[in-house]
C-alpha cells in the first residue's frame, strides 16, 4: 500500500509541477503579449472596473465565474467594439463553447435548444451569481422561467413525484443528453428503475402481478405528478382504472401475458362495437385506424393527460402525419381559427366519413352522420354550410356561391369557399389561393385581366 | 474564320461526350419529360364526374375505366387517338363506394371498394363475378387492402395495411408471397409494380419510397425522404423503364424518380385549369405514352402525352 502510494503520488506531484510551470509560461507569454501591446497593468480586467463600478457588488457573489475572478474581461469582451451585443468578442455559443466545448453532448440523442443554440445566460449569469452553476435563480425556479405550464402543474397536483419537486435536474439533464429522449439522464424504465423496487410485492400487486419491468412506465404515469392516484395520467381508460388488464391482454399467467387479445380496431371493438360499427359504415374511413396499431395510433389504451386518451394534443397528433399541412398553417399569413386552437375535429372526423377530406356535415345530429331524413350533401353545399357554421357572410352579402353556380374554370366544380380560399392557409392575406386580390379575382373574370 | 471555328467545336464535342460519360442517357430521358395535356374527360352519363378517384387504362383494350366515387360507379371509356369516346356507366350494388381501379390482360375489371374494404373482381362488360378472396393466406384476419395493383402475370399485389404486408396473389386469388413492411415507417398510402417484378411502397408522412425486387424478402428504403421536393405522395406508378410517378396529393404535382431512386424533376402545379391538379388520386401509365390522373378535387380525369 505503502509503495502503491508513493509510486501514485511522485507522478502527481511531477504532473502538478510541469502544468504549474506551463501556467507559469502561459501567464509570461501573456504578460509579455500585454507589453507589446502597451498594456496598463490590469488592462484585462481590473481596469474595467474604473468605470464600471458597480460590478465590484457583483463579484461579493457567491459564485463567482473563473475569468471573471481572474479579472480577464477580455477573456469574453472586446474592449474596443465588436459585431456582437455586450461588447463581445463573439457569439455567446462562440464564446462559452471556447470554455465548454462537451456542455452539449456530441452524441447527444436529446438537446436542450436554449443549451444547443447558445443563449447560455437565459439561465446562468456570465458574471457571478448566489446559486451554484452561476444560474440565475435556484432550483426548479429556472427552469420555470420558461416552462410555466409545468410550474402551475407541479404546485398543484394532487399527488406528487417528490424528485421533481427536489429538482428538475434529478432526472433531466439540462443541457443535452446521450442517454435518452426529453433530456432524461438515463432511458426509461431504468431511470423509474432506479428508486423503484420493480419487484417489490406492493409494486406487483399495483401491476396484478403483470411483468411490466421492460415497460415504458410514463406511458401511464406522469412523472410530473398527477390528480389521479398512483400518479396516473389524469384521464385513465375505465378498465385500467379497475385493473381489469385482461380485458385486452393476455392473463398474467400466460406465457405471453402483455399479448393484446386482437389486432389494431378489432381489440377495441370488444367494448366500442357500436362505434366501430358506425366507423365502418361509412364510405372513407381514416385509413390509419384500420393498419396494424389501428385507434392506438392515436389513442393511448392506458392513460393520457389528453381528453378522449389522445396521445398528444390533436394539432400535434395530426401534424404526426400531416405535417405539411399543420406547416402550412403555421406560415400562413391569416390564421384559421379552429387549427390556431387545435380543434381539427371542428372540421373533419377522425374516424370516417361519407365525404372527402373526412369532412363533418354541419348541423347534423351525429357531426359526420347526416340526421335523419337529411341526404348526402353536394360538395359546394356541404363546404358552404360547414364554413357558414362559423362564418355568416351568407346572412348578408356573398360572392355567388353554392350548387348552382358553376366554376367558369372547370365546369365539373361549383363555386364555394374553397374555390379562393386554402383553409389551412397560404402565404398570402385571408388564406387566398392568390394575391394581390386582382389575381385571385381574374382567374375567373379573365375579362377583366390586364 | 474557319478555323477559329474548329477548336471551339472540338471543344463543344468534348463537353458533350463528358456530359455523356457522366450523365447517363436515361437522365436525359428524364429531364426532357414534359406533360401535354390532351382533353380531360368531364363528363359522363347523368351528371359530369364527382370526386373521381381511380382511373386505369388497358392499351391491349383501348379503355379507360374511371372509378367516379362520388356518384359510386365505374365508367368506362374508349380510349384512341389521344382522345376518350364513348360511356359505359357500371353500377353495382356490391361496389357501393369504388377507389382505386385495374385491368387485368384479359380485359377483366378490379376495383377496391372503399366501403367494404374489398377488392371486386368484374367480367370485361362490368358484371360483378365475385370479391378477389386470398385462399392460403397466412393471417386472413387481419387483411384489410388500401391499395393494389395487377403486376405483369396479371398477378394481384395488395398493400394490406392491417397485415403491414404487401400479399402477392395469383390471378385466381391463390396467395402467393408476402413482404412485410419496412420497420419504422409511417404509413403506407400505395404501392407499383414495375415490368421486372419490383415492387415498389411509398410512406405518405415520411415521404419516403421503399423497393423490394422481384422474390426479394424485404422492401430497401429507395429514396431518402422527399419531403423537400413533395407534400404527401399518395399515388405512386412506374413506367417500363422504372421511372417512378409520385402523386403530390396535397401539392397538387406530379414528382419523377428515377430507377435509383434519384430525384429527376416535378412536373404539373396546384390549381383548377385544365393541366393543373387539385389534390389527385390514383395515376397510371398506358405504356403507349399517356398519363392518366384521377384529379380528384378538380372532378374530371386528366390524360397527358408524354413528350420527350
Amino acid at each position: 500500500m505503502r509503495f502503491f502510494t508513493r509510486s501514485l503520488f511522485v507522478p502527481l506531484i511531477m504532473a502538478l509541477c510541469l502544468a504549474g510551470l506551463g501556467a507559469v509560461g502561459l501567464i509570461r507569454a501573456a504578460r509579455a503579449d500585454d507589453a507589446s501591446y502597451l498594456l496598463k497593468p490590469g488592462a484585462r480586467g481590473k481596469v474595467c472596473l474604473t468605470c464600471h463600478d458597480d460590478f465590484a457588488a457583483k463579484l461579493k457573489d457567491a459564485y463567482v465565474h473563473t475569468p471573471v475572478k481572474d479579472g480577464d474581461c477580455t477573456g469574453c469582451h472586446s474592449p474596443h467594439a465588436s459585431s456582437h451585443g455586450k461588447l463581445l468578442s463573439a457569439s455567446t455559443r462562440g464564446i462559452c463553447f471556447t470554455c465548454h466545448p462537451d456542455i452539449v453532448p456530441q452524441n447527444a440523442v436529446s438537446t436542450h435548444p436554449v443549451a444547443a443554440e447558445g443563449h447560455c445566460v437565459k439561465c446562468h449569469d456570465p458574471h457571478a451569481s448566489n446559486n451554484p452553476f452561476h444560474l440565475l435563480k435556484s432550483g426548479n425556479e429556472v427552469c420555470f422561467q420558461c416552462h410555466k405550464n409545468m410550474e402551475k402543474r407541479v404546485s398543484t397536483v394532487k399527488f406528487k413525484h417528490w424528485p421533481v419537486e427536489k429538482g428538475c435536474t434529478n432526472c433531466h439533464s439540462p443541457h443535452g443528453s446521450a442517454a435518452s429522449d426529453y433530456l432524461l439522464v438515463k432511458k426509461v424504465p431504468d431511470l423509474c428503475l432506479g428508486c423503484h423496487k420493480i419487484d417489490s410485492p406492493e409494486i406487483a400487486k399495483q401491476h396484478n402481478n403483470y411483468p411490466v419491468q421492460n415497460a415504458r412506465c410514463t406511458t401511464c404515469h406522469n412523472p410530473h405528478g398527477s390528480n389521479t392516484a398512483g400518479i396516473l395520467y389524469d384521464n385513465v381508460h375505465p378498465p385500467m382504472a379497475a385493473r381489469m388488464c385482461d380485458q385486452c391482454h393476455e392473463g398474467n399467467a400466460s406465457p405471453t401475458p402483455l399479448k393484446v387479445k386482437a389486432q389494431g380496431y378489432k381489440l377495441c371493438a370488444k367494448c366500442h362495437a357500436d362505434k366501430i360499427k358506425d366507423i365502418l359504415a361509412k364510405n372513407r374511413v381514416h385509413w390509419p385506424l384500420l393498419s396494424k396499431k389501428g385507434c392506438l395510433n392515436c389513442h393511448s389504451p392506458h392513460a393520457s393527460v389528453q381528453k378522449d386518451l389522445l396521445r398528444a394534443p390533436m394539432i400535434e397528433l395530426c401534424g404526426k402525419c400531416h405535417s405539411d399541412t399543420i406547416a402550412r398553417q403555421a406560415r400562413s399569413k391569416t390564421k384559421h381559427k379552429p387549427i390556431e386552437e387545435g380543434k381539427c375535429t371542428a372540421c373533419h372526423d377522425p374516424h370516417s366519413s361519407n365525404y372527402v377530406f373526412l369532412i363533418n356535415q354541419p348541423a347534423a345530429g351525429n357531426a359526420n352522420q347526416p340526421a335523419a331524413g337529411k341526404k348526402v350533401l353536394d360538395q359546394a353545399t356541404l363546404i358552404v354550410d360547414l364554413c357558414g357554421s362559423c362564418h355568416n357572410y351568407q346572412m348578408h352579402s356573398t360572392h355567388p356561391v353554392g350548387a348552382k353556380v358553376v366554376d367558369p374554370r372547370n365546369k365539373n366544380l361549383r363555386v364555394q369557399c374553397l374555390s379562393c380560399h386554402r383553409v389551412h392557409g397560404t402565404d398570402n392575406k385571408d388564406m387566398l389561393h392568390f394575391w394581390p386580390i386582382t389575381d385571385m379575382c381574374t382567374q375567373c373574370h379573365t375579362e377583366y385581366k390586364r | 474564320m474557319k478555323g477559329k471555328l474548329k477548336p471551339a467545336r472540338a471543344f463543344l464535342t468534348l463537353v458533350f461526350l463528358t456530359l455523356l460519360v457522366f450523365f447517363p442517357g436515361r437522365s436525359f430521358a428524364l429531364m426532357r419529360i414534359k406533360l401535354q395535356p390532351l382533353t380531360p374527360v368531364y363528363a359522363a352519363h347523368n351528371g359530369g364526374l364527382l370526386a373521381p378517384e381511380g382511373v386505369a387504362v388497358s392499351a391491349k383494350f383501348h379503355e379507360i375505366v374511371i372509378s367516379d366515387a362520388g356518384h359510386a360507379r365505374l365508367l368506362k371509356y374508349t380510349f384512341a387517338d389521344d382522345k376518350a369516346t364513348g360511356c359505359t356507366e357500371i353500377k353495382l350494388p356490391q361496389v357501393p363506394y369504388p377507389l382505386k381501379v385495374q385491368v387485368n390482360s384479359k380485359g377483366e375489371i378490379f376495383v377496391l371498394d372503399g366501403r367494404q374494404r374489398k377488392i371486386a373482381r368484374l367480367a370485361p362488360a362490368g358484371t360483378f363475378e365475385g370479391y378477389v378472396e386470398p385462399a392460403g393466406m397466412p393471417d386472413p384476419d387481419n387483411f384489410v387492402p388500401k391499395s393494389f395493383r395487377i403486376g405483369p402475370n396479371d398477378d394481384i399485389y395488395v398493400l394490406d395495411i392491417m397485415g403491414a404486408r404487401v400479399v402477392v396473389l395469383g390471378p385466381d386469388g391463390k396467395f402467393i408471397r408476402q413482404i412485410p413492411f419496412p420497420d419504422g415507417t409511417g404509413f403506407m398510402t400505395d404501392l407499383a409494380v414495375d415490368e421486372s417484378g419490383r415492387i415498389i411502397v411509398s410512406d405518405g408522412p415520411k415521404a419516403v419510397l421503399y423497393a423490394a425486387q422481384a422474390n426479394a424478402a424485404s422492401f430497401t428504403p429507395l429514396t431518402g425522404s422527399l419531403h423537400e421536393y413533395i407534400d404527401f405522395p399518395a399515388n405512386i406508378t412506374t413506367d417500363s423503364n422504372g421511372i417512378v410517378y409520385v402523386s403530390d396529393q396535397n401539392g397538387g404535382s406530379i414528382i419523377l424518380i428515377g430507377k435509383d431512386g434519384s430525384f429527376q424533376g416535378r412536373r404539373l402545379g396546384l390549381g383548377w385549369n385544365k393541366g393543373l391538379l387539385y389534390f389527385p388520386g390514383q395515376i397510371c401509365l398506358d405504356g403507349d405514352g399517356h398519363l392518366l390522373i384521377a384529379d380528384r378535387e378538380n372532378n374530371r380525369i386528366q390524360i397527358f402525352k408524354i413528350v420527350e
